[in-house]
């Protein structure tokens, strides 16, 4: 799968890039804005987005997944510091959207896409 | 030299024209349709004849709207020097210019009036009607050359006057005269000179005709009681003096022991007896009604002049009483004056005989009756509940407004009151003989005996009902006062506690305001801890990778599990309990499941068996407990993969008691160089696994040899070694 990460820690972006490259997957583009992302989803059609939900810039992940669902059907998979159901209702009200809360694992984030409809995973 | 007339001229004569059109004009008929009359008096305002005159003709005239009356006192009794007549001249021609200012009709009253009016008749008001009154003994002559005038005669009757005066005093023996220098007296002096003849011959004639006033008093005081005074006026004496009517009428009644008759019924008072009197009220009524007729159309030539005075018999009832004149004496329908209580009571005594009022019925009736005159307001009948309830000596002829203590205007304000609420009672408070005021209803009934107007009252005491009526009226006071009280203090009370309630909403909005942004800020905090974790594995991460030695990575993947665990714990704090319970069950679970996950045990058949109570504990508890799965797990497996045979692993963890938790962890691995109990051989793992137990949990750790020949750990400890520090304050913790 080609993936799209959007998260505004360094570090994070490294090491999601390295749990999905292990796990087989592609990241086409990562960006820590909630602005970028319609635009880079358009340029790279991926097939998965991480999203984080606290990002740099005015747009939040939450807002970002909802512009992004303008153009994209495309599987998002929150990984965020927040477990609040406040904000996990919110966010899951995106269609085709994830929940999973940090810090995140290489095994939890496999089982996470391997939880992914076969028709999301396959796209 | 004539010529066109100039511009200047035309603008000239335009507006003098124009001045002229717009000029207002008083000439009746072409400003106004009101119709005008000018009432010249003779006299003066406040001589009764005049004002009777006066308040006829406003009775008659001022009541139609559009008749406009102008009143002129030309006040020559009190101004008889030479030169008053031009001077009035003057005045009233600047008032009522003909032409401008001009009557309709002019009504006039008195002699020097009529005479003053006929001799400038043509300068003031040519043409205009006249209408006369009080015209003594009038002849045709008097207006001769004159038309368009009619009037009242007014004639003295004198010997109606003096034949009612000789019946009255029977013992009468001389007929004393009295009159002054001024016109109208001496005029009046000759009518009686015109009868004198039909007494002269049986009684002596005094003639006290235009004396001056000493010389009268002189006179007056020699009168006995066999003399009958017919006195005319004296305003004026032959000297010149002028004297108030009522002055003059006293200086003849208080200077003689006579009876004393007049002609004039404002003269009816002051010691006068009365007389066949001419009447000022009549003579204006009916000389108003000739001017309405004129106003309204008739012409005042074909109207006749009334020639029989309008007079009428008036009396002092004081003087009758004075003089012990009998009633049979006074004519019927005479107008009575200053009524006097003791003929009142004489008369009801007469008229009542026979009746309820003079029999036992009223006398002893229980309830307090009073018979009284309407007119004057005497008593004229009491019965004896009457005397009892009053205490007075006498009721008869005393009046009821000296009993009354209630003002005349309280009175009449009452009177109305009673009309309006429609009660046939009036409320009145009346004064005993011993002084105590008491508060009564007087039931009044209309009773006429003898053309008399009486008043039946009944009298009833309600001072213990007005007093119960007051006492319940404050009572009701007090009551309403109390409950306005009450209800001003319960609504005060409400008002106060609905501010209080709001106070307190407030406060607990503001409380959980301050929750929400705790909460927020404990949210916010646990998603920076848990972000920070991230960051953390992910720097062990890229610094593994750096370095291909297993023995490292082996190394850098068990620090990572250590972090993932307590990660783990964070990520299930229930935000439903402060942030700081964890359900341990399902942490157990997925620290187990994460690190068989992580490990390469899938390579190697495993049996994990989990037997974990339901229970939520706090995150204090929750880490060790999972650290200590981690490691004992984690060394199981480190010695698995030693020994790649089929692995068993089982934990169980249960509540000894409501607040002991014992955890049971177990493996089939024997491990041949070390021996429950002996901690030199241990590894990390368990040291950690012991620390954590005894240190951190403060319980007990103690490594035994299972029934399989494996190794068995239990750990034993209390859930109450820490407190919930977000729930407790700062003191608490």
């Amino acid at each position: 799968m080609t993936a799209l990460i959007v998260e505004d820690e360094a570090v994070s972006v490294m090491l999601f890039r390295r749990f999905l490259d292990r796990l087989g997957h592609t990241v086409v583009a990562a960006t820590a804005k909630g602005e970028e992302v319609q635009a880079l989803a358009e340029a790279h059609n991926p097939e998965l987005i991480l999203m984080d939900i606290s990002l740099a810039g005015e747009m939040n992940g939450i807002e970002a997944a909802t512009k992004l669902r303008e153009i994209s059907d495309a599987p998002v998979l929150y990984l965020t510091g927040y477990s609040a159901d406040e904000i996990r209702t919110r966010a899951l009200q995106v269609s085709n959207s994830f929940f999973l809360v940090k810090p995140v694992v290489e095994t939890q984030l496999s089982a996470a896409i391997e939880a992914l409809p076969p028709s999301m995973r396959e796209a | 030299m004539f010529g066109f007339p100039g511009v200047r001229t035309l603008l000239v004569a335009a507006v003098i024209l124009l001045l002229f059109l717009l000029t207002p004009s008083y000439v009746h008929g072409t400003g106004s349709q009101n119709k005008r009359v000018l009432v010249l008096h003779s006299y003066h305002s406040g001589y009764s004849w005049t004002d009777d005159i006066q308040r006829a003709v406003i009775e008659v005239l001022g009541r139609a709207d559009d008749i406009e009356l102008h009143v002129e006192y030309l006040d020559f009794a009190r101004n008889p020097h030479q030169g008053y007549d031009e001077l009035l001249l003057e005045l009233l021609k600047n008032k009522y210019v003909p032409g401008q200012v001009s009557p309709d009709v002019v009504l006039i009253s008195d002699d020097r009036a009529l005479e003053f009016s006929l001799e400038y008749r043509s300068q003031l008001f040519p043409n205009v009607p006249i209408v006369f009154c009080g015209i003594n003994d009038f002849t045709r002559d008097r207006i001769e050359g004159h038309t368009q005038i009619t009037g009242v005669n007014e004639s003295k009757s004198i010997t109606e006057t003096l034949d009612l005066a000789l019946r009255m005093n029977p013992a009468t023996e001389r007929i004393a005269v009295v009159g002054g220098a001024r016109t109208t007296e001496r005029y009046n002096y000759q009518s009686f000179l015109a009868v004198e003849s039909q007494y002269s011959a049986e009684y002596e004639i005094l003639h006290l005709n235009e004396l001056e006033e000493e010389t009268l008093v002189e006179e007056l005081g020699r009168l006995g009681e066999e003399t009958v005074v017919l006195y005319f006026s004296y305003m004026n004496s032959p000297s010149g003096t002028a004297y108030h009517y009522r002055d003059a009428l006293r200086l003849v009644t208080e200077n003689t022991d006579s009876m004393v008759f007049v002609t004039s019924d404002f003269q009816v008072c002051d010691g006068a007896v009365g007389g066949k009197v001419v009447h000022g009220y009549a003579q204006g009524e009916k000389a108003a009604r000739v001017t309405l007729d004129i106003l309204e159309g008739a012409d005042p030539d074909t109207i006749p002049i009334v020639m029989e005075s309008p007079n009428k018999y008036r009396f002092d009832e004081r003087m009758l009483e004075r003089f012990n004149i009998p009633d049979d004496v006074v004519p019927d329908r005479a107008e009575i004056v200053n009524k006097c209580p003791e003929r009142l009571l004489r008369q009801a005594a007469a008229g009542t005989e026979g009746t309820f009022f003079s029999g036992d019925l009223f006398d002893q009736h229980g309830a307090v009756m009073l018979l009284i005159d309407a007119q004057s307001g005497y008593i004229v009948a009491a019965n004896e509940a009457a005397y009892e309830y009053y205490g007075y000596s006498y009721l008869r002829a005393k009046n009821i407004a000296t009993i009354n203590v209630l003002s005349q205007e309280q009175v009449e304000h009452e009177m109305q009151a009673a009309v309006r609420e429609q009660r046939n009672y009036f409320s009145f408070r009346h004064e005993l003989a011993d002084g105590m005021v008491r508060d009564v209803s007087v039931y009044s009934y209309p009773v006429t005996i003898d053309d008399t107007e009486l008043l039946f009252s009944v009298v009833f005491d309600v001072t213990d009902q007005r007093a119960a009526e007051e006492a319940n009226r404050r009572q009701a006071v007090v009551i309403i006062t109390t409950l306005t009280v009450f209800l001003f203090t319960a609504l005060t009370a409400a008002v106060a506690l609905f501010a209080l309630m709001r106070k307190k909403n407030k406060a607990e909005e503001a409380l959980q305001s301050q929750l929400r942004i705790s909460n927020s800020l404990l949210n916010e905090l646990h998603h920076r801890t848990k972000n920070s974790i991230q960051v953390i594995d992910g720097f062990i991460e890229l610094q593994a990778a750096e370095n291909r030695d297993p023995q490292v990575q082996r190394e850098y993947a068990a620090l990572r599990r250590r972090i993932a665990t307590i990660a783990m714990a964070h990520q299930r704090l229930d935000p439903s309990k402060t942030l700081s319970y964890v359900n341990l069950r399902d942490y157990l679970h997925a620290v187990v499941s994460g690190i068989l996950a992580s490990n390469d045990h899938a390579q190697h058949k495993t049996d994990v068996c989990l037997e974990i109570v339901e229970i939520d504990v706090l995150i204090d508890i929750a880490v060790p407990c999972g650290l200590i799965v981690n490691e004992l797990l984690s060394d199981s497996l480190q010695r698995a993969v030693r020994d790649p045979s089929y692995a068993r692993f089982s934990l169980a963890l249960r509540l000894s008691d409501s607040t002991t938790i014992e955890l049971v962890y177990e493996d089939d691995r024997l491990d041949g160089e070390r021996t429950a109990g002996r901690e030199a051989h241990d590894g990390l793992g368990v040291n950690l696994a012991r620390e954590l137990s005894q240190h951190q949990l403060g319980g007990r750790f103690r490594p035994e040899r299972s029934e399989s020949g494996g190794t068995r750990y239990v750990v034993t400890f209390s859930t109450t070694l820490y407190k919930d520090r977000i729930a407790h304050d700062s003191t608490d913790s």
